[in-house]
């Protein structure tokens, strides 16, 4: 197992998959988010516990059936009983429990989970794997928030403010965090 | 720089250098004249794709340093708000940009081999040997000489791997001047030699070989993309130092420390809210 190689393609090369599955909502949200930390320890959470899940049901009972094609379906079976676990565990109380309909319908975890969990034929690499992205996304999430604050403040033309600037800003980013996969894997993705 | 690397790879270094210099000025023109600014045009631009040449393979296409150049004004400078706002080096953006789209064209990272040893390399080393090293018992190999001069490169090199020692030259008068912090070149060294050390790598090598010394000295230090306090800057250089060391030490391919700095300059913003230090009107807002 080479967990040095597994981090760095998770937090970095990887990463994209954010960019692609979370949609760029939450990129061009408000940067002053105040539930941030929760968000990314709640994301890290169903994000490690789904992505067990499935990779256990994916290993012991889909491979070994060969029903590779329910996939799909496993991801949200485990989501579901995941985020119901979670509701219940977490209580009543409406601020402490996850935005439910939320996280089901993001396809964020439902590709994560997917890329992630099919990565690896080792439980514990899947693990390590799915801390790695979600703290690439905390990073982003950071990064983008703080980058969006500077611009506010510069000479920005003004036919360039709003949605086009925040797409070219992702754009750079997406293309350090491309050449950074480029420069660990010593190819093009 | 430009004329060592010019006696090893021809002519062509100087064309490189030439397109992208004139691409860079051209583009900021431009930029100007649609912005409609009225202040005179700066040395900034120029410099801007010279230092991109400089990243570029001594015989590498014609469009490389024309698209580089102008994506790093065009793109990188134009749409953030000109002069002095970009948020990431737009140097190292251009070369990024290069590297995602034409990957092929960046050599990878020379082997030292005594195979290709300059006439110079070798009696200079054997001198240096007999005259200074033999006093303490110790031997330099070969060719580290030529790499320390920019000599004896293979014809993909990159420009700035022709010149350390003039690099090197150039930075001690520019500190000397003050045209840049001390900080962000000492602690990115420190963070890369440190762990360079500590993993039994070779570090002669590291340093003069690649765009290290081009990143670690006018890149990282660059004004518009740098931190403000003394405590943002030794973060941000630790941080691009820590980061060159693994791309150096587990990336493949082409020399890839200008991500390192690159990826630091990401996190600038945050940096600047985190550490900065808090002015007289925030203790008034408080």
């Amino acid at each position: 197992m080479n967990f040095v190689d597994i981090v760095f393609a998770s937090f970095l090369a990887n990463n994209l998959l954010f960019f692609h599955y979370f949609g760029l909502g939450e990129f061009l949200s408000d940067p002053g988010s105040s539930s941030l930390g929760r968000r990314i320890g709640l994301s890290t959470l169903l994000l490690v516990v789904s992505t067990l899940g499935y990779w256990a049901g994916d290993h012991f009972l889909l491979v070994p059936f060969h029903l590779e094609v329910l996939r799909t379906m496993l991801v949200f079976l485990v989501l579901a009983v995941v985020v119901l676990c979670f509701s219940v565990i977490t209580g009543p109380r409406p601020e402490s429990r996850p935005p439910v309909m939320d996280f089901l319908t993001h396809s964020f975890l439902v590709g994560g989970v997917l890329l992630v969990g099919s990565s690896s034929s080792d439980g514990l690499e899947v693990v390590v794997a799915a801390v790695a992205v979600v703290l690439g996304y905390g990073g982003a999430l950071v990064v983008l928030g703080a980058v969006f604050s500077r611009l506010s403040r510069e000479r920005i033309p003004a036919f360039l403010q709003g949605l086009p600037l925040q797409l070219l800003t992702l754009g750079l980013v997406w293309l350090v965090l491309q050449g950074l996969g480029m420069a660990f894997s010593g190819k093009s993705s | 720089m430009l004329v060592v690397s010019a006696l090893d790879h021809g002519w062509s270094v100087f064309v490189v250098a030439g397109l992208s210099v004139s691409s860079a000025w051209v583009c900021d023109e431009l930029l100007r004249r649609w912005r409609r600014s009225s202040e005179p045009q700066d040395w900034g631009a120029p410099l801007w794709g010279l230092l991109l040449a400089l990243m570029l393979p001594a015989q590498a296409p014609f469009y490389l340093p024309l698209l580089g150049s102008a994506f790093a004004i065009l793109i990188v400078k134009g749409v953030f708000g000109g002069e002095g706002t970009p948020w990431i080096n737009p140097v190292l953006g251009g070369w990024a940009f290069l590297q995602a789209g034409w990957p092929s064209a960046f050599p990878t990272m020379a082997v030292l081999t005594g195979d290709h040893r300059t006439t110079f390399d070798l009696q200079a080393t054997d001198w240096l040997n007999t005259n200074v090293f033999s006093w303490a018992s110790v031997q330099l190999p070969g060719g580290y000489l030529d790499l320390f001069v920019g000599l004896g490169h293979p014809a993909t090199a990159l420009i700035v791997e022709s010149g350390p020692l003039w690099l090197l030259a150039a930075t001690v008068y520019l500190l000397a001047k003050g045209y840049f912090p001390w900080e962000v070149p000492a602690f990115f060294f420190l963070a890369f030699c440190l762990p360079l050390v500590l993993t039994g790598g070779n570090v002669l090598y590291q340093i003069f070989s690649g765009a290290l010394l081009l990143s670690l000295f006018f890149l990282a230090s660059d004004p518009s993309s740098r931190p403000l306090g003394r405590a943002g800057l030794i973060v941000f250089a630790s941080g691009a130092g820590l980061f060159s060391f693994l791309i150096r030490t587990w990336g493949v391919g082409s020399d890839g420390v200008g991500y390192a700095v690159l990826l630091m300059n990401l996190f600038v913003p945050w940096i600047d809210r985190r550490f900065r230090r808090k002015s007289l009107n925030d203790f008034r807002l408080a």
